[in-house]
């Protein structure tokens, strides 16, 4: 009796085995999954450019122009280089924008807020030498915002710097004027002048990428 | 922030301009950079000499020039003055620059001397400032700032004299000018006259900026 009844058990078995697998050939449906962070960086980097010459040269730590040094013909302080930084956004979001703001740039006594010209644009790669070949170093620029240091809070779109990124020149006010002796710098802007007390003057800005 | 996380260096991008970004701080949304600048103490004093006609501005085209010296040349004889006259007079421009530190602008003057004679009496001097002076940039200086004043007019060899009295320590352009005395009614001097030995009369200027 039990040996008949495993016999047919068996052939069950084997039966309904045999139905399974011809089911199984027809689809199989398997997830493939991966998580991605939200990622949001900044790559900041600064460099110093000969004001006469335009040539970059060393990278800095920080926008410093260095001791000033007084022209007597124009009766002002100069520096002999500006500075320029660039601002890689690193971020997947759909939307973002990079903000600027600055503490005061002040020795305790004066402050250089509206002697520093800050001049927002958009830089990308651009076959600047019309050769067909685009060098790492072929860059145009497309001046978003010019201001004063004292009134550079500003915050910049992804969309307002699409296809390039962020770069921020950082200029002592020359006090320049076009041929028809116009101002060329910010209204608000002048000349350091030996109105300003000497000393070390220090300031801090703080560029920060809001999803 | 603190859903984000530091990376470590995954990567060098290479932009434009030949910047070089090394990804040092993935992760983070805010980054602090200083300004710095260094305006140097200074206690210096520029000048520049003008001559001109007489009545003409220091800068009429045609009837100034620049000059290193005040020189009078030879002086002429004004028949209907019955004096002698230079046919210039000189501006001497100055510029103080003491890091904002309230200070003053002398002059003392050997006088012109020729032998044991001299024309000290006739040797006059006037600070002045002009509002419209610009530096080299073409901007106007503006009004004198409050609290500062001129010197007065008088003889040039006449003791220290004070030209620019600064209590703002701003630099300005100050004007003083240098010539012989007309005998006009109200100005400091007297005229050279027909007594006046003839010769050459010579001396020195010196200008001196003190901190008060």
């Amino acid at each position: 009796m039990l040996s008949r009844f495993l016999k047919a058990t068996g052939v069950f078995l084997i039966t309904f085995g045999m139905l399974g697998l011809a089911f199984a050939g027809d689809s199989v449906q398997k997830y493939i999954k991966a998580h991605i962070e939200p990622q949001d960086g900044l790559n900041v980097s600064i460099h110093k450019v000969d004001a006469n010459t335009g040539i970059w040269g060393e990278e800095l730590q920080d926008i410093d122009f260095g001791t000033l040094t007084y022209d007597p013909d124009l009766g002002i302080f100069l520096p002999d280089h500006y500075c320029v930084m660039d601002v890689g956004v690193l971020s997947n979001e759909a939307n973002w924008s990079v903000s600027h703001t600055v503490d005061s740039f002040t020795n305790g006594t004066d402050d250089l807020n509206k002697n520093v010209v800050v001049t927002f644009v958009k830089t990308e790669k651009a076959d600047v030498n019309n050769d067909g070949i685009i060098e790492d170093d072929e860059t145009k620029d497309t001046k978003l915002y010019q201001l004063s240091y004292a009134n550079s809070v500003k915050s910049i779109s992804k969309s307002e710097l699409s296809g390039g990124w962020l770069r921020i020149y950082y200029g002592i006010a020359t006090g320049e004027v076009d041929q028809n002796g116009n101002k060329i710098e910010p209204a608000d802007t002048s000349p350091v002048t030996t109105d300003k007390s000497s000393g070390d003057y220090i300031g801090k800005i703080t560029i920060t990428l809001t999803p | 922030m603190d859903r984000f996380l530091t990376l470590i260096v995954v990567g060098v991008f290479l932009l434009g301009g030949g910047v070089i970004f090394v990804t040092s701080s993935f992760g983070e949304d805010s980054v602090n950079v200083g300004i710095k600048a260094t305006v140097p103490e200074s206690l210096e004093l520029s000048y520049w000499i003008r001559w001109s006609t007489g009545g003409q501005d220091p800068y009429e085209f045609g009837f100034s020039g620049d000059a290193t010296s005040i020189d009078f040349g030879e002086l002429e004889w004004n028949e209907n003055l019955g004096i002698w006259l230079p046919a210039k007079y000189y501006t001497v421009f100055l510029i103080a620059r003491t890091s904002g530190r309230p200070y003053q602008i002398k002059q003392t003057s050997t006088g012109l001397v020729s032998g044991d004679n001299n024309l000290n009496n006739s040797f006059i001097m006037d600070p002045d400032y002009e509002a419209d002076d610009k530096y080299s940039n073409g901007v106007a200086q503006g009004d004198m700032p409050a609290g500062d004043s001129l010197g007065e007019a008088g003889l040039a060899a006449e003791g220290e004299r004070i030209i620019y009295d600064s209590n703002s320590g701003k630099s300005r352009i100050v004007r003083v000018y240098y010539g012989i005395s007309t005998g006009e009614p109200g100005t400091p001097g007297e005229p050279i006259t027909g007594d006046q030995p003839a010769g050459n009369y010579s001396g020195t200027v010196a200008f001196t900026l003190t901190l008060k």
